[in-house]
């Protein structure tokens, strides 16, 4: 029964206890504190649900700028960063947006799933 | 508000310093309370009773602080005080700022003192009050006019020595310093690293330096019945391109979610340029405009990162400050957004 979907569930009714029960006792700047911790839990559900499968996206959309399939993220990360500012992807600029989108969504997963 | 009882330091020497500052015979503290303030500074209400000299009678201060672990970006309260008096001897709406004090043994800090004004600064609840929003593109008129008068101040001024020049040219300057910031975290950020490198290769063709606010949007407006009351914290200030301000403005962050009125969440971008057009007697260039947005989401992008390591690192264990860390995706994807809409002009 312990298991990723388990805490996940277990921050999400947290949270709603927080939010209905909590937040409406408090005084407006603790509201605005419970607001914030109510976000942290939120981001910790969604990193504990789609961290790993996002970071895995992220991953590939950078290792196939590099045609490196094993790649590490942070290493494709510092690579790729280096290489932009060397100019390396200034002629590749459609394909690196295409990747840093991907990075983008990827990470907007885990803290703004609704961002347009 | 938070009510805190007076000064762990000795009241004597706050009054001495004030009555010296004001010119008057005695200073008396009635009351102090922290206001709420920034993720920076430490901001307090001071009521005085002041006897003799230009201040006389019971007078309202705001007593501004250095925080405990500041900003890269930010100036500390002596430079912030000559900020504050050049742009409020220009005319530009902001707290007139009464005196500087660098002794430790008042405060421990130094910290600067200005005349208080009244009004609620908070974005969230700015955007949506019904009287900002019916008076909004009053509310815009009214910065543009401010803006137009902050940006006849030109270099040099010598009470304003200290603001380094940008060289070669202000999209130049800010394009390095966020690269000197990003090394110096040992960041590695892929989508802010390909903005630079695009901003890069085709800054505006004309720019000027002129003193910017730098961190001028709608929650560091004072603003009381739907009107301006002041420009507050000017510690972001410097030389720079004046369409950096307007970028800023206009920046998505700084709607509060009321995206479709592009000028800070209160009016139409058409708004905030053609008064600010006509006000200042320049030309706003639609797509210089576009490059100082992508900008200002760039710049804002940075010090999120920084305001987030403040936290990590442990210098300032904050949950504010840590949550910082998760708007870096949203200006990420107004990065890539901004940066298409630009090229595409």
């Amino acid at each position: 029964m312990i298991g990723v979907d388990w805490i996940v569930d277990l921050l999400a009714t947290a949270r709603e206890e927080l939010r209905e029960r909590i937040q409406p006792q408090l005084a407006p700047e603790d509201r605005y504190v419970a607001a914030m911790i109510g976000r942290a839990m939120q981001i910790a559900g969604r990193e504990l649900a789609l961290g790993a499968a996002m970071r895995e996206r992220e991953r590939q959309a950078l290792a196939g700028l590099f045609d490196d399939p094993a790649g590490e993220l942070e290493a494709l990360r510092r690579q790729l960063v280096r290489a932009i500012r060397e100019g390396a992807f200034d002629a590749r600029r459609g394909e690196l947006e295409a990747a840093l989108a991907m990075r983008v969504a990827a990470r907007l997963a885990i803290t703004d799933p609704d961002y347009r | 508000m938070n009510a805190t009882s007076t000064s762990e330091l000795s009241p004597a020497a706050l009054e001495a310093f004030l009555a010296r500052a004001c010119g008057a015979t005695t200073a008396r503290v009635v009351r102090e309370e922290r206001l709420t303030g920034g993720a920076i500074q430490d901001n307090r209400l001071l009521v005085v009773e002041l006897v003799g000299g230009p201040y006389a009678g019971r007078q309202e201060f705001v007593l501004r602080t250095d925080a405990a672990s500041g900003v890269a970006a930010s100036w500390d309260r002596a430079h912030e005080f000559r900020i504050l008096r050049v742009v409020h001897a220009a005319g530009v709406r902001v707290p007139e700022p009464v005196a500087f004090c660098d002794d430790p043994a008042v405060r421990g800090r130094p910290f600067l003192l200005m005349r208080r004004v009244i009004g609620e600064t908070r974005g969230a609840r700015l955007v949506r009050d019904p009287q900002v929003r019916e008076r909004g593109e009053d509310l815009v008129r009214a910065v543009a006019g401010e803006m137009a008068k902050l940006h006849a101040i030109r270099p040099p001024q010598r009470e304003l020595a200290f603001l380094p020049l940008p060289e070669p040219d202000p999209a130049r300057a800010r394009i390095a310093l966020y690269r000197r910031w990003l090394d110096a975290m040992e960041a590695a950020e892929p989508v802010v690293e390909h903005a630079l490198r695009r901003l890069e290769l085709a800054p505006p063709a004309r720019q000027e330096v002129v003193l910017v606010h730098g961190d001028l949007r709608v929650g560091n407006l004072m603003v009381a019945q739907g009107q301006l009351v002041a420009i507050l914290d000017w510690e972001f200030a410097g030389w720079s391109d004046p369409l950096e301000d307007l970028g800023w403005f206009c920046a998505r962050y700084w709607r509060f979610g009321v995206d479709e009125r592009e000028a800070g969440g209160l009016a139409s971008r058409r708004v905030l340029v053609a008064a600010y057009e006509e006000a200042s007697g320049r030309r706003v260039d639609a797509r210089a405009l576009a490059f100082w947005e992508v900008m200002a989401n760039l710049r804002w992008a940075v010090i999120a990162l920084m305001q987030a390591r403040r936290h990590s690192s442990g210098a300032e264990r904050s949950l504010e400050l840590a949550l910082t860390a998760a708007v870096l995706p949203r200006l990420e994807r107004d990065i890539l957004s901004g940066l298409e809409a630009w090229e595409d002009m």
